[in-house]
């Protein structure tokens, strides 16, 4: 069969599954199986494509993925996460814009110490929202904050989707897990330049509100309690990385053992909410690992029926230069970030745009930081933002769904110019992991 | 539906925290000049394995698969009805064929007596089996979303 | 008639293992005109490298280069392959060759057409010096190539991925690995490598595979095309004395120092080799490892 012909049956036929609302894993198995049939040839293709799809996941490079996970949902079911929020806003006084600026803080922090944005974003949304609009923030400085540095927990380690991105282009793990850090960090940098700049020219956006007095004491008392001790969890997880004395595996199973610690040490410990954090893990961890079966098989039948390859030679005839390339990819990759999922997202490109990047010697980290900030930035584009969503589900019902767009706005602008930044200086994302190493 | 489905998502969580345990054990093992558990890797890569595909009816039966719900969540309700009852019947159809295909290969690979030879040494069928085994209990909860749509839970997934 | 074979490689494209492979395709494709042509389907990125062998046994490939090491769930004493000393001229002379093409055409329905990697030998690789054969103390990654001699010579041995193999190194979890003579460089281990051990052991094996009913199906012209092929492409082993000079060469401007045995030891260390080698191959098949040790030792 003609390549393009076959490219457009199983791009085409997935894209069909997918908007009609079968689970992604699904649609990726059904057009694989049907395409495994054809491509493969008959029974023993299908036959195959069963056996691939058990190796698929067998992959020991996989294993932080459900271990990031559970480090944060530890973090999360024990209450330590809500009472370091707290203990952040006390001390954080006397800035404009100030619970704005608490949101970006707690954001950051607990993106060092969880690899969720869903958790992130809901923590967040769930502890600061409320008080943020009864002091009368404006929606766009409450919700805006909330969305775009709960998003960041992606970009830093743990975060399970960094891993993902590793494993499927084949990038080094632990340096796409650095390569995300410095890019997260200027983008909290922008974010609270911006909360700042707008709360001093537009003083109503966030009223500057009255704090409780209180001793110094009193005010870094529970800081130094609740927050400073997760600064162990991140030198565990994110020094030991940094330092190479640890693999990301070993990293992330050693941070969630820190974290069960800090919950005991907290006495917030209960076999019911490891119970509830384990099947959380379970949950989202298997929803990641079986799309992975499911799609890597979908790339091994495509790269199988000449498809991948047509496809590189199509372009490569055209002779872009690597930089035209790299754009297309990060036009192709917003586009779909309105529309599906970051793990769809990835498992629909990556089959493709990894042999591309490839054959155009572009930079494996700087390409696995283009797909973690177009992924991060779909989380927030809308019609269909996942962090958008949540939201959506923690905000009060009177928030309407376009006031959730538009909050999220000039964070999503913050968020493209980091983005152009990175394509024009790739630095920003390759000279960290450049220092480890490997 | 899924009376066993429970169970084996309780046995695959476990299988995550023990893997947790087991990575965090061996580390300070080295770090102590101890030996590490030499299969280590090996074992490691099967249990995620299984932990995956025993834990994936039931998170199919919570709706806890990530789905493009761009066009779906905008439906009445009985268009929806009728859209969940086709995706459920192509996931029938399709976990059930995969699933079939994955039983010959199981039965296949058990004929010819084909042992793994890792660090250490099993008989293959015994990992190959986890594919139809998983595949056959989405396709009882895809029947039963089939036959019940209302049934279907929409959970929000993501990362 | 002219018919077409679909080929993959267990080993990513342009890089060492698939290299005569490629040579391979490219002259079949020159000199097959009209007879006998291959498409070559791609690498690990069609089929994943333990599953090749199953992919040639039923068919789904035509044609795999492949190692045994790939395949030891269908082929349980292919580890005896790597354990020749002699080339695979010498053993189509000596009968070696229909021997172990038979037990891959009873066993896995395969053709063993032709084998590559004669003279690329495998290395240990250090971050510390030995002072001879005896590795107890020492921590060193290993695949089942290598598990039963190094266990004989006391390291304690652990499993990595290939991912972690560097930084593993770097933070001293383990204290090396074994390799071939070639492709460390590639992999960037050499940064963490301080030493190599000589003399090499064991030789790669990698090897041409024909499905056996597509074999069957083939005229008698078209296998004849093949195997001169194979022939053609089992002369380019005699490269591979160069190719590891160079690549020795490279690896000492990397800063890995050679660490050669005394003649004792030497001795000392291919014996471990060869005998824990033999002896894990008995273990599975007594029978047929003494007829492959016959005809493949010297
Ligand atoms: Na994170
Ligand atoms: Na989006």
């Amino acid at each position: 069969m003609d390549w393009g012909l076959t490219l457009t049956l199983m791009l085409g036929g997935l894209a069909v599954l997918l908007l009609i609302g079968l689970p992604v894993a699904f649609a990726f198995i059904a057009v694989t199986t049907v395409g495994a049939y054809f491509v493969l040839g008959g029974d023993r293709g299908i036959l195959q494509l069963a056996r691939n799809s058990a190796q698929s996941v067998a992959n020991f490079q996989l294993a932080p993925i459900p271990l990031f996970i559970l480090m944060g949902e530890i973090l999360f079911q024990t209450g330590v996460a809500h009472r370091a929020i707290d203990a952040i806003e006390r001390v954080v006084t006397r800035i404009p814009g100030r619970m704005s600026v608490v949101t970006i803080f707690g954001g950051t922090i607990f993106a060092a110490l969880s690899g969720s944005t869903i958790a992130n974003t809901a923590m967040l949304g769930g502890t600061l929202l409320p008080g943020m609009l009864k002091r009368g923030y404006h929606p766009s400085m409450a919700m805006g904050p909330i969305m775009a540095s709960g998003a960041i927990a992606m970009l830093i380690p743990p975060s399970a989707l960094a891993v993902l991105v590793g494993s499927l282009a084949g990038i080094s793990i632990a340096g796409l897990l650095i390569a995300g850090v410095l890019p997260a960090l200027l983008l909290a940098v922008l974010f609270v330049a911006y909360v700042v700049g707008r709360s001093l020219l537009d003083p109503k956006v966030a009223p500057p509100d009255v704090y409780e007095e209180m001793p110094l004491r009193e005010r870094w008392t529970p800081f130094v309690i609740y927050v400073l001790p997760l600064s162990v969890l991140f030198a565990v997880v994110i020094g030991s990385l940094l330092a190479g004395i640890a693999t990301p595996t070993e990293s992330a199973a050693l941070g969630s053992i820190t974290a069960v610690i800090i919950g005991a040490a907290y006495r917030a410990l209960s076999w019911e909410k490891m119970g509830r954090a384990l099947m959380e893990t379970l949950k989202l961890s298997v929803m990641i690992l079986f799309i992975i079966a499911a799609s890597q098989t979908f790339a091994q039948v495509l790269s199988f029926s000449g498809a991948t390859n047509g496809l590189i030679n199509a372009i490569n005839a055209v002779d872009p230069t690597p930089l035209m390339v790299l754009l297309g990819m990060i036009a192709i990759l917003l586009f779909l970030g309105c529309f599906i999922d970051q793990v769809s997202m990835l498992m629909v490109t990556v089959p493709v745009f990894v042999p591309l990047a490839d054959a155009m010697e572009i930079n494996e980290l700087t390409l696995g930081v283009v797909y973690l900030l177009t992924m991060e930035i779909g989380l927030l584009t809308p019609p269909f933002g996942l962090l958008l969503f949540v939201m959506r589900g923690v905000a009060p019902p009177e928030i309407r769904m376009p006031q959730i767009y538009a909050s999220v706005m000039p964070f999503l602008l913050i968020k493209l110019f980091v983005l152009a930044l990175i394509v024009w200086l790739p630095g920003i994302g390759t000279w960290l992991p450049g220092l480890m190493g490997r | 539906m899924t009376g066993h489905s429970p169970g084996l998502a309780v046995f695959s969580a476990g299988i995550l925290g023990v893997i947790a345990v087991f990575i965090a054990i061996n580390v300070v093992l080295r770090n102590l000049g101890l030996p590490v558990v030499y299969g280590a890797l090996d074992a490691i890569q099967y249990a995620l394995m299984i932990a995956t595909f025993l834990g994936a009816p039931w998170v199919l039966s919570i709706g806890g698969h990530v789905k493009v719900d761009l066009i779906t969540s905008n439906l009445s309700q009985r268009t929806a009805y009728a859209l969940t009852r086709l995706t459920s019947a192509i996931g029938a159809v399709t976990a059930g064929v995969l699933g079939w295909y994955g039983l010959q290969a199981v039965l296949a690979s058990a004929a010819r007596g084909s042992m793994i030879r890792t660090s250490f040494v099993i008989p293959e069928w015994w990992m190959l089996a986890f594919v139809p085994l998983s595949l056959a209990l989405c396709t009882i909860i895809f029947i039963r979303r089939l036959l019940y749509p209302e049934t279907a839970e929409r959970s929000l997934s993501g990362l | 008639d002219e018919v077409t074979l679909r080929a993959v490689s267990a080993f990513t494209l342009g890089t060492a293992f698939s290299r005569e492979f490629e040579s391979f395709v490219e002259w079949i494709n020159e000199n097959g005109k009209g007879v006998v042509q291959i498409n070559m389907v791609g690498g690990p990125e069609a089929v994943p490298p333990f599953e090749l062998g199953n992919a040639v046994q039923s068919g789904v490939v035509d044609i795999a280069n492949n190692t045994t090491a790939y395949y030891p769930n269908l082929l349980p004493t292919g580890d005896a392959l790597h354990l020749a000393e002699n080339t695979i001229q010498e053993q189509r002379e000596n009968g070696c060759y229909e021997l172990v093409d038979r037990i891959h055409q009873e066993q896995m329905n395969v053709k063993y057409l032709g084998h590559g990697g004669d003279g690329i030998g495998y290395h240990l690789y250090l971050t510390k010096p030995v002072e001879g054969p005896d590795l107890s103390g020492l921590t060193i990654r290993t695949t089942p190539v290598y598990q039963a001699m190094f266990t004989q010579l006391g390291a304690n041995l652990v499993r990595t991925a290939p991912g972690e193999v560097y930084s593993a190194l770097e933070r001293g979890a383990i204290d090396g690995y074994g390799w071939p003579s070639q492709g460390v460089l590639d992999l960037g281990w050499d940064e963490q490598t301080k030493y190599r051990v000589d003399p090499s052991f064991y030789n790669v094996d990698v090897n041409l595979l024909v499905n056996l009913d597509t074999w069957n199906g083939l005229t008698d012209e078209q296998r004849a095309k093949l195997e001169e092929g194979a022939a053609w492409m089992e002369e380019l082993n005699n490269d591979n004395a160069d190719r590891n000079a160079t690549e020795y060469a490279a690896q000492a401007d990397a800063g890995i120092e050679t660490i050669t045995f005394s003649e004792a030891d030497a001795e000392a260390w291919t014996n471990a080799a060869r005998d824990a080698g033999w002896a894990a191959v008995e273990e599975v098949d007594a029978d047929l490892a003494q007829q492959m040790r016959a005809c493949m030792t010297k």
